[in-house]
């Protein structure tokens, strides 16, 4: 199984943000979901594997090659879609298309013409005449027209009516059923990549929280619901992260078994969502940097 | 020059199509008055119809280069190199400037064939010198455009413009310009290179060599640019 | 072949799937033979991800269930009949014993039993 995207100690220090040692895989023929709160690193990742950015260490290969030696190569197999709106404002949809085309040595007009039907786009309007689920949907459709073996997004479905949202899901796992595919973006949005990533990295703080599969995840972590008079200093270790109110305290855990045996049934124990899991990490964490901090 | 470069230059002039036509016919009332003025003047014709269209040829690379670096991540996820990006500009330049001045060159002598003889048709020594001016006052502003702020690129062009268009209007009384703006400073020294064939030439190879050296200038530091 | 997944459940997703697959095999809603749709197709269909269903896959092949052939897809594989035969036995006896119970509970006797038996076995003759 080869590994179409391999990001290995990436550091890039800015004035008042790092990002420390990012490693993680994605396998060919995956949906890789990279989620985290705002200003974890998330758009420096992805700007990084596209080298826009520049790293100050570690190695990104895609496609098992270097992503700067083989720039283009490399770019000619990638559709990237990023969050704002990047092409020339005061130009009109098939100009764009005519002046992008030719870079591309799988540019397919036909699949072209066929998403800008699909999404119901105006090709003879401006750029800066479209909404902005209209311009997203003209990046996606930008990106995908060339046929790419590996995409990758910036947030595509932020601002976008649920209805495209979920036919953009549609589309991406349509594309999947080509298991040379593989799908690499990141999403505030966790109920998206609750139900289509295979994989998902979390971010924090410019650090790589855990990259995993999302069953793994979700099995591992669970939601403990019980009344507060139940905690005390032995159980609370056994949590990542409780949020008490006056009924009772709501709880994230990685130990499913000792808390079974501990509570049995005094507890509720759910399967949590992927936003549970990133809201108690998040939580945990700032938490213990305020403890820190008075130390 | 390979494929991507020539897509990048095509997408250039593609973009910029429609301000061709816009600065072209001011372009040639510019130097057809301008000219007729300094030959009316002096007796002589110079090459200023051909520069000060290139003038107008600039601002279009400046105003391309300017939508480009707004574009920044759009233009570097696309299948080219940075140095990629770079080389086709400076092309641009050299491209634009000669289709350009030919251009003049022709209609001058077109116009002189109908009879009315405001300028000479093209010469070598014309094309050469216009190019090398070309090259020398883009190879301060391309870096400009390039590594600090693409609209002081393009605000050092348009200044270039109005210099030469002021030009027709204080010529009797050039020399006192002269100290006080630079491009004209650099034009007044041009002249007097202009009829000497040696000189011309020894003008072109350090215009060239200049550019040559903001080339690599540029590429050396946009390779480690952020965006 | 039909699949419903629940999300409250406490089951792991591909729990779920294996045993409804199972089942619908045992009982021969699914025949020997029949093509599985892929694991990309399921995937998609079920809004899940493939290494879900992967797993799913690969479980119901650890039980001999299904085969798996490079290149053509998953099909129902050829049941040892007497197996089959064996595991139904074994869930009729464990049903029967609940009904035992439950007819002591209303005190109801072998023979009240019996008649019951009978009648509904002759009506589902008829039917």
């Amino acid at each position: 199984m080869t590994n179409i995207l391999a990001v290995k100690n990436v550091n890039k220090k800015y004035k008042d943000f790092s990002l420390k040692d990012i490693s993680f895989e994605l396998k060919q023929g995956y949906i890789m979901g990279f989620v985290g709160p705002n200003g974890a690193g998330k758009t420096t990742i992805i700007k990084l594997i596209m080298n826009l950015i520049k790293k100050d260490s570690g190695s990104i290969q895609i496609f098992g090659k270097d992503h700067i030696k083989n720039e283009k190569e490399i770019k000619d197999r990638i559709g990237f879609v990023y969050d704002e709106n990047c092409f020339y404002e005061d130009f009109k949809l098939h100009e764009i298309r005519k002046i992008i085309a030719p870079f591309y040595s799988k540019w397919n007009d036909e699949l072209f013409y066929k998403y800008i039907k699909q999404f119901d786009l105006p090709l003879d309007k401006k750029v800066k005449k479209l909404s902005k689920g209209m311009k997203m949907k003209f990046s996606i459709a930008m990106a995908l027209s060339h046929d790419p073996d590996l995409i990758i997004m910036d947030e595509p479905t932020a601002g976008l009516d649920p209805v495209f949202r979920a036919q953009l899901l549609e589309l991406l796992l349509e594309l999947m059923q080509n298991e040379n595919k593989s799908i690499f973006f990141s999403s505030h949005i966790t109920s998206d990549l609750d139900k289509i990533a295979d994989y998902i990295t979390f971010i924090q703080d410019g650090e790589i929280i855990f990259s995993r599969s999302k069953d793994e995840i979700i099995e591992t972590y669970a939601i403990v619901k019980g009344a507060n008079d139940l905690l005390n200093a032995d159980i609370k270790e056994s949590f990542v992260n409780i949020d008490h109110n006056s009924f009772g305290f709501e709880a994230l855990t990685v130990d499913i078994p000792s808390i079974q045996k501990k509570f049995g049934d005094s507890v509720i124990i759910e399967r949590p969502s992927l936003q549970d899991i990133m809201v108690h990490i998040n939580a945990a964490r700032r938490k213990a940097r305020n403890e820190q901090k008075h130390i | 020059m390979n494929k991507s470069i020539f897509n990048i230059i095509y997408k250039d002039l593609y973009m910029s199509r429609k301000i061709w036509w816009l600065l072209f016919i001011p372009s040639l009332i510019h130097f057809l008055l301008f000219e007729a003025l300094i030959v009316s003047y002096t007796g002589e014709s110079l090459f200023y119809p051909y520069l000060t269209s290139s003038l107008y040829v600039l601002i279009i690379i400046a105003c391309v280069q300017y939508l480009d670096s707004k574009h920044n991540i759009f233009i570097h996820s696309l299948k080219i190199t940075r140095i990629e990006q770079i080389t086709a500009k400076y092309l641009l330049v050299i491209i634009v400037g000669l289709i350009n001045t030919i251009l003049v060159g022709l209609i001058g002598g077109l116009l002189k064939l109908i009879g009315i003889s405001i300028m000479s048709f093209i010469s070598i020594m014309d094309l050469i010198s216009t190019i090398s001016v070309l090259m020398c006052i883009t190879t301060l502003t391309l870096p400009v455009n390039f590594l600090l702020k693409a609209n002081w690129g393009l605000i050092a062009h348009i200044w270039a413009l109005i210099t030469s268009i002021l030009i027709i209007f204080f010529y009797p009384t050039i020399d006192d310009i002269a100290q006080a703006n630079i491009f004209y400073m650099l034009i007044k020294e041009i002249k007097d290179f202009y009829t000497n064939y040696l000189n011309c030439f020894s003008f072109f190879m350090i215009s060239l060599t200049l550019f040559f050296i903001s080339y690599l200038f540029t590429t050396i530091f946009y390779i480690k640019k952020d965006f | 072949m039909k699949i419903l997944l629940s999300n409250s459940s406490s089951k792991p997703i591909y729990e779920q799937i294996v045993e409804q697959i199972k089942s619908q095999i045992l009982y021969g809603e699914l025949a020997e033979g029949t093509q599985l749709p892929s694991i990309r197709k399921l995937a998609q269909e079920l809004r899940i991800s493939v290494i879900t269903t992967k797993r799913a896959y690969e479980e119901l092949e650890k039980e001999k269930l299904i085969e798996t052939v490079a290149g053509k897809g998953s099909f129902v594989a050829s049941q040892n009949k007497e197996l089959m035969r064996e595991k139904k036995l074994s869930e009729i006896e464990k049903k029967l014993s609940e009904i035992i119970r439950d007819s002591k509970l209303i005190n109801l006797t072998f023979d009240e039993l019996i008649e019951i038996l009978k009648f509904l076995y002759e009506e589902d003759m008829h039917d």
